[in-house]
């Protein structure tokens, strides 16, 4: 069975590394701001620091494979946004590679470009598997547009962009501060930091 | 995005077991995942398709003994989503027109009522495959599957090693908690305030382990990671002729019903 | 401030429990170490001095006040508590900054806070590295900030886990001179600590914990004595100590100072 192009370029061992920690990261984040009790989920920031850190492909990769890991030891359903993830890691990787991750400012408009994408390739998962609902709390937001007479398209793209707006700025944002605070010796291993920050 | 459970420390689903399920290769179990959805999603529509498919499933959870897990999966997972689908679709979907009971002034339709429990059953189909998958197949075995059939050995390092360090990164999640409450961290203010407070959480835990993995790539470089030639392992993973046959037939299934979906 | 242990249980879910039945006694300005091994529950014992961890049964009382309603926002205030690992709390930045983090916290007025954070990165030696990234200095003095960060919460009750881990012999000098400042403020110095030798030094009363009970609580002198005591809670005695009474002296040095005098008593 053909193997992915992806998986045929070698990465270094301190991208591998960093992949690995990220997805773990992915994973675990949400319990670590759980006490503020933000609606946050916080579980694309290894992705979008992947993306920023080591490009595009290894960000849509660390997304794709924490979903599908997600899949096997919790909660099948999460396999089934691993697309979605991956979008979050490849747009993290080409904004940072255009320069949008060097200010304050650039970053929140990062996260808005990472909420359109992902609003992109969610919604259609959303619509035709779930048929707009996901058994989560934004379903409260698809049941009153749907009740202001928008049809279900509408009232799912509504949906994502607002439960994912808040989240992935917050997300972007924290991404760049700790990019911003890498000790000189960790940047000059991870190079591309440089380019994609100053 | 539906937020999958957080569960706590390695719980993996996997129940230890002896069954023929759990014996068949891994990449038998996730082509049939595969060939599910696309029966659900490109193959021939309408309810009997979908009812066979769920009875199979669970034909194959039973001889597998893992039905009684399988069955409490599905109602932990399903019952939100199933109140949420029929009370938001009957009452709300947009081509609704029969009624078929009021509650005073709120009308519950038919429309959405079927079109709810289609979706619900189409989703059952493919969870309960994938729960097949989940259920019997231990995590080593899967990635001792992808480095014998010849793929990359730095894909089974990205599968292997995050359920590895995960239990370690729940343990510092709460001491860096700890360590924050300590020193006066407000995670009770107002909106903005609590806003701040992610980031003296995070930082630690992202700069912590970043500085930490520098070495660990170095372990990895001592390894061999990126060492060229064939990788051995421990773990190894019965096949068969049959099975590879049965691997093929799903594949093209899965190919025929993709082009068949394509020309309709 | 004047801390009150009576009758703490403590266990994780329904396991055996980690704190068995703990009641002590710490007075103002003292400084006391928590010592036994691993696993003893010295670090469960700390954690409920601040509200981090509340006692299955037992009241905690500091200056006679009962703690067991008061936040851990609203007591870390009143006692800071240092983490092992400095990795686990150092999220700015700036040295500056992260020596400020906690006193900012606690909402103290600007001009007080300049003035603690100078002075506890003078006591460690940080002036120089204010303005550097924590994260490119080295670990020991990563520890040193964690160290100042805490002091510099200007708290009445100071709790310290295993301050020496990792540091240096000078670094140790300057933590010596920090504790003789906090003595010198009256404050009440909790030390968590596997570094005999720096305990039998500086700390004139130690508490042993052993499986989670309280084995010993009196003066260092006595428990580097009792062979039977250090063997329950698997700890050895200070290389001094050891030394001292292989030369047979009556009253076994905690200090080479003590060692050279007892040596010079003995040689008349």
């Amino acid at each position: 069975m053909a193997r992915p192009e992806i998986l045929k370029s070698k990465f270094s061992s301190v991208t591998l590394a960093l992949i690995a920690f990220a997805i773990v990261l992915n994973m675990a984040t949400g319990q670590l701001v759980s006490l503020l009790k933000l609606p946050i989920f916080l579980d694309s920031i290894g992705t979008i620091l992947v993306g920023i850190l080591a490009g595009p492909i290894a960000g849509g990769l660390t997304g794709l494979l924490t979903n599908l890991l997600w899949g096997l030891i919790s909660s099948p359903v999460a396999a089934a946004f691993a697309p979605v993830a991956m979008v979050i890691g490849v747009i993290a990787g080409l904004c940072a590679r255009y320069g949008l991750f060097k200010t304050c400012w650039l970053a929140i408009i990062s996260g808005l470009i990472i909420t359109v994408f992902n609003a992109i390739v969610a919604v259609p998962i959303r619509l035709y598997m779930f048929g707009g609902i996901t058994g989560s709390g934004a379903d409260f937001i698809t049941a009153y547009t749907l009740a202001l007479g928008k049809d279900l398209f509408g009232s799912v793209v509504i949906t994502v962009f607002t439960s994912n707006l808040l989240d992935k700025v917050a997300t972007a944002l924290l991404a760049w501060s700790i990019v911003k605070a890498l000790p000189e010796r960790t940047a000059n291993r991870l190079s591309r930091v440089k380019s994609a920050t100053t | 995005m539906p937020q999958p459970e957080k569960q706590s420390g390695n719980a993996t689903l996997f129940i230890a077991g002896k069954s023929w399920l759990h014996r068949l290769h891994p990449f038998n179990k996730l082509l049939y995942i595969l060939l599910t959805g696309v029966i659900i999603y490109a193959g021939p529509k309408g309810w009997p398709v979908e009812v066979f498919l769920i009875t199979l499933n669970g034909i194959m959870a039973l001889t597998g003994g893992v039905f009684t897990a399988a069955w409490r999966l599905l109602w932990r997972s399903l019952l939100p989503l199933t109140l949420f689908m029929i009370t938001i679709h009957g009452f709300l979907h947009a081509d609704n027109r029969i009624i078929l009971f009021s509650f005073g002034r709120l009308h519950f339709y038919q429309e959405g009522f079927v079109f709810a429990i289609n979706v619900l059953l189409q989703l059952n189909a493919v969870l309960t495959a994938s729960l097949l998958f989940v259920f019997c197949t231990h995590p080593a075995d899967l990635i001792s599957a992808i480095s014998q059939a010849g793929w990359p050995p730095s894909l089974a390092y990205l599968l292997s090693s995050p359920l590895l360090l995960l239990p370690l990164m729940h343990t510092r999640i709460r001491t860096i908690q700890a360590a924050q409450r300590s020193r006066g961290l407000d995670s009770e203010g107002n909106f903005f305030k609590r806003f701040l407070a992610l980031f003296p959480l995070v930082t630690p835990l992202v700069l912590g382990a970043l500085v930490e993995m520098e070495q660990r790539s170095i372990a990895l470089e001592i390894r061999g990671f990126n060492a060229p030639g064939p990788t051995t392992s421990w773990r190894t993973i019965a096949d068969s002729t049959g099975q590879q046959a049965a691997r093929w037939t799903m594949f093209f299934l899965i190919i025929l019903l993709i082009i068949g979906r394509i020309f309709r | 401030m004047q801390i009150r242990l009576e009758n703490i249980i403590f266990r994780y879910s329904a396991g055996v429990p980690v704190l068995n039945d703990i009641s002590l006694d710490i007075k103002k300005g003292e400084r006391v170490a928590l010592i036994g091994h691993n696993g003893s529950g010295k670090t469960t014992l700390a954690k409920h001095l601040n509200g981090l961890l509340r006692p299955a049964a037992g009241t905690i009382r500091i200056d006679g006040r009962k703690t067991d309603t008061e936040s851990v926002a609203r007591l870390s205030g009143i006692v800071a508590l240092l983490f092992q690992n400095p990795d686990d709390m150092i999220a700015k930045r700036r040295v500056w900054d992260e020596v400020a983090f906690g006193p900012k916290n606690l909402a103290y007025p600007e001009g007080r806070i300049k003035i603690l954070v100078a002075e506890s990165l003078a006591l460690f030696e940080l002036l120089p590295l204010q303005d550097c990234n924590p994260y490119d200095l080295g670990y020991s003095e990563r520890k040193r900030v964690a160290l100042a960060s805490i002091i510099a919460m200007d708290t009445p009750i100071l709790v310290l886990d295993e301050p020496t881990a990792g540091m240096d012999p000078r670094e140790i000098v300057l933590l010596t001179g920090a504790l003789e400042k906090l003595r010198e403020d009256y404050k009440t110095v909790i030390i968590i600590s596997h570094d005999m030798d720096f305990i039998a030094e500086l700390v004139p009363r130690v508490i042993c914990l052993a499986g989670g009970k309280k084995r010993f609580d009196g003066l260092v002198r006595q428990a580097f004595q009792d062979q039977s005591l250090l063997a329950v809670c698997g700890l050895l005695q200070p290389q001094i100590v050891r030394l001292s009474t292989y030369f047979r002296q009556t009253e076994p040095a905690l200090t080479p100072v003590e060692f050279l005098e007892n040596w010079q008593r003995r040689a008349k």
